[in-house]
């Protein structure tokens, strides 16, 4: 009896070719996404514009060596131009050497020496101030390091003036030529739980898939739940017993039917993210959505009882969907950002599916599956004590 | 005129009749603003990013240099506004980041000093949380910018002791100067941010982040309103009110425009209750910037009513809604920065209604400009989507398809 009615569930979801189209946009739509934004990610480097009158050996070195760092595009203009660049926020941020840099830099006389011209919208400037500092640094540790050989070893060797000049380049070229062919210190950086099971970063730019995917499931949940609306508007839950036996069979056979839509639209997400390596595969994970689609059948379906029209559930599906989507950290790192914000991201699913899905335990589903039990039973009791 | 008024008026009263949605919209902009207001609050308070977290180093080396370091590291200013070092050792830390605690970790590793000394790499492991994926961005970032700055003073400072030992020192002598070396070669890369004087530039005066990110928010949430607006005038009643009306004689433009003028009253009271947020933020309002929403709220009705009009399903509406929403959103500069985006969605924006609008109240409301350009041209996308929507309901009634009752049921 429970499968006739999911199977008539399924069939009247899926009346129409368009809700056919419903199972295979959301794939597309993503697939799209994910692929424009990676391709726009190589694109996506923060515009610097840096303006050069001193012209001399260590300016060009500075200017040549912040241009090859990844995350910047650099472009050399005048300063009319430069300015007028970040008034128009055409670049995000602006470096103004002038003249006497390269002097100023071999005295190591460098307070307030380059100006950073910051445009009102610039948002990552943190990033490029220290890439831009630390070229800087680079020469003028080598100055300093000169300076106090000349302090020290040039005062106890007594040495004149053309001598110094010669042990100062020297010094300078020793203590330069410990940046090839890698700097002293270098950062080895791995992302993971344990230091033993920590990876390589990739270094791509975060993916939109999975927190897109999660939003997608949660939306067509929300959709496909509403049948205990309709049911109700056409007298149809107040015929149930005459018609298709007990209560919670039917309330069962149509959740269930629900379900297995859910299900195959999560297989259909889930097979793409595989091949695109966006997710990987193993019981954790696999659990772990399964988890969460049960509990997104089980919340939508309460959630539905409570509801008399159609409008009201639209505007509930668009309140729950938006608020956990941005509250849960998985777009947007409101999380982290806050205390305050992370509490809040700790009542929505999205956080903990993700959290579930980084860590592969199987804790987490158990708990979604326990809380899905609890919430069925609940709508089961509620629902028949109504019809 | 008397018709759209009466309809519009109609479907207000509809409205009222069943509140909930209403309220609900009402509510949303408001509730999810008081939420990031409160999660933000001190970090606006205290002018900063993100609330400092908790990182743990593990010092495996153990030597003047490395604790020198670490002494860097807890003291600096700059690092104590993003992150909060603990010493402690691998063991307690690996527990920590398994239990999602802290945002990484750092190990020196052993030998290190005597790595750099000796001008040979060895590397400073950095493991971040995938749970806090901006964190560890974070962190990662700090750690790298940090490299850099040890490599130069240890360079700088290599340097030195190659001609220190040169001098004929005795090994006391020479290990009090290369303590005192050491520290100044450090101090004097770290302090870095010495080098730069820094200067806002802007055509728009000195506005701040907070405020530019107020005005984006308030923009935003219209066009949710005007999203949820679209959705209560495609109502079943209302549905089966226009079937009825048509076979009376009544155009569809009247329909279109009475959907204009219901969803316009809807943003009005919307923007009302926005605008009062804006004012207790920042305390700054006038009455362009009034016309101005004013505008903006209509050209966002209409452009909706278009929508509306454009397709049948409801289900078709809000996704071509949602889409348009988050398209108008994403090119509009208002969330990035425009020169983040790509040079051609860069003049797709000029279209850009929430862009112009956004543009339009920096202009008038932070520099004082107080310009009528920005209102007509506000004014003229209403127009433009109005004259579109009236060729096209024109075009529909023309097509076997167009989902139109035929005249003669």
């Amino acid at each position: 009896m429970v499968w006739t009615i999911a199977v008539t569930r399924i069939k009247l979801l899926l009346q129409s070719p368009w809700s056919w189209l419903g199972l295979i946009v959301p794939v597309l739509v993503l697939g799209f996404l994910d692929m424009s934004i990676e391709k726009t990610s190589d694109v996506t480097k923060i515009p610097v514009v840096i303006v050069d009158e001193d012209e001399t050996e260590y300016s060009k070195m500075v200017i040549d060596r912040v241009s090859k760092n990844p995350a910047v595009s650099v472009s050399v203009h005048n300063e009319e131009d430069a300015r007028n660049q970040i008034e128009t926020q055409k670049a995000a941020i602006g470096f103004f050497i002038p003249e006497g840099f390269m002097g100023s830099i071999q005295k190591n006389d460098e307070d307030e020496l380059v100006t950073m011209w910051l445009s009102s919208g610039s948002i990552s400037h943190g990033l490029v101030r220290e890439i831009f500092a630390s070229e800087v640094k680079r020469l003028s540790s080598n100055s300093y390091g000169a300076n106090t050989v000349l302090k020290t070893y040039g005062k106890s060797e007594k040495l004149d003036a053309e001598e110094q000049a010669r042990v100062w380049k020297d010094a300078w070229a020793y203590s330069d030529k410990h940046w090839e062919p890698k700097p002293l210190m270098t950062v080895d950086y791995k992302v993971g739980v344990t230091r033993e099971s920590s990876v390589k970063d990739t270094g791509g730019a975060a993916s939109v898939y999975v927190p897109g995917m999660l939003v997608l499931l949660m939306l067509f949940s929300f959709l496909y739940n509403s049948w205990p609306i309709k049911d109700r508007d056409s007298g149809m839950r107040s015929r149930v017993p005459y018609s298709a036996g007990r209560f919670s069979v039917y309330w069962f056979g149509n959740a269930l039917g629900v379900l297995l839509l859910q299900l195959t639209l999560l297989g259909l997400l889930f097979s793409y993210g595989w091949w695109r390596n966006e997710l990987t595969l193993n019981v954790a994970t696999i659990f772990g959505l399964i988890g969460y689609v049960l509990f997104l059948n089980a919340l939508s379906l309460l959630f539905a009882y409570f509801v008399h029209s159609n409008r009201t559930w639209q505007a509930i599906t668009l309140f729950v969907v938006l608020c956990t989507s941005l509250l849960s950290g998985t777009f947007f790192p409101s999380d982290e950002l806050s205390s305050f914000l992370q509490r809040a991201a700790e009542w929505t699913p999205q956080y903990w599916i993700v959290s579930s899905l980084n860590q592969e335990t199987l804790m987490i589903p158990l708990v979604f599956v326990g809380i899905s039990i609890v919430l069925y039973v609940l709508s089961t009791i509620k629902a028949g004590d109504n019809a | 005129m008397r018709q759209t008024l009466l309809i519009a008026h109609l479907t207000v009263k509809c409205w009222l009749k069943q509140p909930f949605p209403l309220i609900a919209m009402m509510l949303f902009p408001i509730l999810l603003l008081g939420i990031t207001y409160l999660g933000l609050k001190p970090l606006l308070e205290e002018k900063q990013w993100v609330e400092p977290f908790a990182v743990a180093i593990v010092d495996e080396d153990n030597t003047f240099e490395t604790k020198l370091l670490m002494k860097q590291y807890e003291n600096s200013e700059e690092l104590k506004n993003v992150l909060t070092f603990e010493k402690t050792d691998a063991e307690s830390a690996s527990e920590k980041l398994a239990s999602n605690e802290i945002a990484g970790m750092v190990i020196v590793p052993d030998g290190f000093t005597k790595g750099i000394r000796g001008g040979k790499n060895i590397p400073v492991t950095v493991i971040g949380n995938p749970e806090r994926p901006f964190q560890a961005k974070l962190l990662q970032q700090v750690m790298v910018s940090n490299a850099n700055l040890i490599s130069s003073a240890q360079s700088g400072a290599n340097a030195a002791f190659h001609y220190l030992r040169k001098m004929d020192l005795s090994s006391k002598e020479f290990r009090a100067y290369r303590d005192t070396v050491i520290t100044d070669f450090t101090l004097q890369a770290l302090n870095r941010n010495k080098i730069y004087e820094t200067e806002t530039l802007s055509a728009f005066g000195g506005i701040t982040i907070l405020e530019y990110y107020s005005l984006s928010g308030l923009l935003i949430l219209l066009l949710v309103g005007g999203l949820f607006g679209m959705s209560l005038t495609a109502r079943s009643e209302q549905t089966a009110l226009r079937e009825r009306l048509t076979l009376q004689g009544i155009r569809s433009g009247v329909f279109f425009f009475s959907n204009v003028i219901s969803v316009f009253l809807l943003l009005v009271i919307q923007s009302t209750i926005l605008i009062s947020l804006f004012y207790v933020l920042t305390k700054m309002w006038s009455i362009t910037a009034t016309l101005m929403v004013l505008a903006y709220c209509l050209g966002i009705a209409s452009l909706f009513s278009l929508c509306q009009e454009l397709f049948v399903r409801n289900g078709a509406k809000w996704g071509a809604g949602i889409i348009l929403a988050v398209g108008l959103v994403a090119t509009s500069g208002s969330l990035l920065p425009l020169s983040y985006l790509r040079e051609k969605l860069r003049s797709v924006s000029l279209l850009n209604i929430v862009h112009q609008a956004h543009s339009g109240l920096i202009d008038s409301l932070f520099v004082g400009n107080e310009t009528w350009m920005f209102v007509l041209q506000l004014l003229s996308f209403s127009i433009i989507i109005w004259v579109v929507s009236l060729l096209l309901i024109t075009i529909k009634k023309r097509l076997p398809w167009s989902g139109q009752l035929p005249l003669h049921v």
